[in-house]
This record gives structure tokens, C-alpha cells and sequence, in this order.
């Protein structure tokens, strides 16, 4: 037998080898990194605001405007969506009263309205500088939230350079927020 | 030998021209039913977010039906179907499409099974060459 019809003979043996291990290379990376796909990178991260308007929630019924985030333009500021029938919300809620004496957070109320969410703010806390209302969840969208709650910070250019999706516990909060304020 | 050759490759080629079949025009005067149907294949290729593993033409989540309005508002304004799957992709990643997009992170993905028909083949013809 010529030493070129061996090499042939070996060719699929080679080739299932080969197969195995950048699978199996493939799995043990997914299975590494498992904590990784649960929570989905934001693809605004690098990006701008997203355009679209939101609205101020209106308690009292009086007038009605904007957020405006020129308001916060130079400063580092958070934008968190919640709303008052979410459970983890309430969780979270003792954490980002701590981030609101560090930087200005914008609330976002996702589908909620504003006699549970004024409920939820005197049970809870408030540490909002201003609550905008995403009553249709139009907003979530266009901010690519999949689930409240969802914590993003923006810097002083108005970039978005972080976004936490979940509860934002003590331990995010300490590990990846605070050394993005300095 | 060259002619066997031929008639693989001729083969795998055809194989690689698959139509693509949500490729439509921008079209307003879409009827009602024409709207649900579109609304109903796009959805049908976009992941729900919240569960994962089913599409949200499957999903009861609400952002599932929340995408679903949405899809459904951006046919009757006249988008094509590729800017919406690029409108959802800009927002959620290439993970909100069940059919991976061919880009240079899938590419082995989207190549190994032409490869591997493509070395057993030349397997193929040396042993039925002896």
C-alpha cells in the first residue's frame, strides 16, 4: 500500500478528530461562559441615547413634557428601568437609592402608571431625579431591554458605557459600577 | 476523474443556492391578511428574549407581543423585511435572529458541512478510483 492512499485511509479519522475537538473546545468555552449568555450584552454600549422621546410621568395630572437629557448632559448620570409590579425592583431599590448619591438616575416606569408607581416610590423610596412613563413599552424597546428591571449608565458625551440587566445587587453594584464613576 | 470532480462540485454549488424566501418588496398596499402573514414569518424567525428557545411568533411574554405589535406597525410603514430583522438586530444582537447571520464569527458555522462534503467526496473518488 502506498504511503498517499494511507494518508487517504486516515483522512476521515483525521477529519472526526479534528471535529471533536473544536466542539468539544466550542462547549467548554460555552460552559466557561454560561454566566456570560444568561444575561445578553447590550448592543447600545458605545452608542448614543436612543432618540425617542419620553414622557414624564404625570401624577397629578397637570402638564405634560419630555425628559429632557440635556439636563443631565456632563455628568454621568443612570437611567433605570422599573415599574411597580416588578418583584426584583423592590430588591434593587435600597441599591440604586445608594448609586442617586453618587449620580443623577433617571427612572423609567415600564408599564406601569402613575398611581401604582407613586404607591411603589412611598413604599420604596424614591431616588429619582425624574421618572419618565413607557406605558406601551416602546421606550424598553428602543433602549433594547428585554426585562425589568435594567440599569444603564451614560457618560458625560451622552455614550451609553454600561448596562446591567437584572437586579442590581450590592456586589454589581461594588464590582462593576463604582469603578466606572471614578 | 476531472468529469466526477465536475458533477460534485456542480452539486455542492447548487446545494449553496437555496432561495431566500422572506426576501419581499416595500409594499403599502398590503391587504389585512397579507399584513398578519408577513407580521407572522418575520415573527417566526426572531427569538423572544425572555424565553429563549422559542420564537415570539410562539411566545406569550409580553415583550414578545410588544415585537410583534412592533414588527407588525413597521410592515404597514413600508419597511423592507431585512430592516426590520436589522432594526431588532441593532437593539437586541444577532441573537434575536434564529437564523444566524453569515458574518466572519459564523463563518465556520456556515462552511463546515460544505468542507466536510467536500473532503469526504474527494475521499470518495481516490478509493472508487482503485
Amino acid at each position: 500500500m502506498s504511503y498517499n492512499v494511507k494518508i487517504i485511509k486516515m483522512l476521515p479519522l483525521i477529519l472526526f478528530f479534528s471535529i471533536v475537538l473544536v466542539s468539544g473546545l466550542v462547549l467548554y468555552q460555552v460552559k466557561y461562559d454560561l454566566k456570560d449568555t444568561k444575561e445578553l450584552k447590550s448592543q447600545l454600549i458605545g452608542k448614543s441615547i436612543p432618540l425617542i422621546s419620553i414622557p414624564e410621568i404625570n401624577y397629578d395630572k397637570k402638564i405634560n413634557k419630555n425628559i429632557n437629557f440635556n439636563d443631565f448632559k456632563n455628568n454621568i448620570f443612570a437611567v433605570n428601568f422599573f415599574a411597580s409590579w416588578c418583584a426584583p425592583c423592590r430588591i434593587e431599590a435600597p441599591v440604586v437609592e445608594e448609586l442617586s448619591k453618587f449620580i443623577p438616575v433617571i427612572g423609567i416606569a415600564y408599564k406601569d402608571n402613575a398611581e401604582d408607581n407613586k404607591k411603589f416610590l412611598n413604599d420604596y423610596g424614591n431616588p429619582y431625579d425624574k421618572i419618565g412613563l413607557d406605558n406601551l413599552g416602546k421606550v424598553a424597546i428602543e433602549w433594547g431591554v428585554y426585562g425589568v428591571p435594567e440599569t444603564f449608565l451614560i457618560n458625560r458625551n451622552g455614550i451609553i458605557i454600561y448596562r446591567h440587566a437584572g437586579p442590581l445587587l450590592y456586589d454589581v453594584y461594588k464590582t462593576d459600577i463604582l469603578p466606572l464613576l471614578e | 476523474m476531472i468529469n466526477i470532480l465536475k458533477f460534485y462540485m456542480i452539486l455542492i454549488f447548487s446545494f449553496m443556492i437555496t432561495p431566500q424566501s422572506y426576501v419581499f418588496a416595500d409594499n403599502q398596499s398590503l391587504n389585512k391578511d397579507e399584513i398578519i402573514n408577513k407580521t407572522r414569518e418575520i415573527s417566526q424567525n426572531i427569538r423572544c428574549l425572555v424565553c429563549r428557545n422559542q420564537s415570539i411568533d410562539e411566545s406569550n411574554s409580553e415583550l414578545a407581543k410588544d415585537l410583534r405589535v412592533l414588527i407588525k406597525g413597521k410592515i404597514i410603514d413600508g419597511l423592507s423585511d431585512k430592516e426590520i430583522y436589522n432594526y431588532l438586530s441593532n437593539r437586541y444582537g444577532d441573537y434575536i435572529l434564529l437564523n444566524p447571520p453569515f458574518k466572519t464569527n459564523t463563518i465556520l458555522l456556515w462552511l463546515l458541512p460544505f468542507l466536510i462534503l467536500i473532503s469526504g467526496c474527494f475521499v470518495m473518488i481516490k478509493f472508487l478510483k482503485k
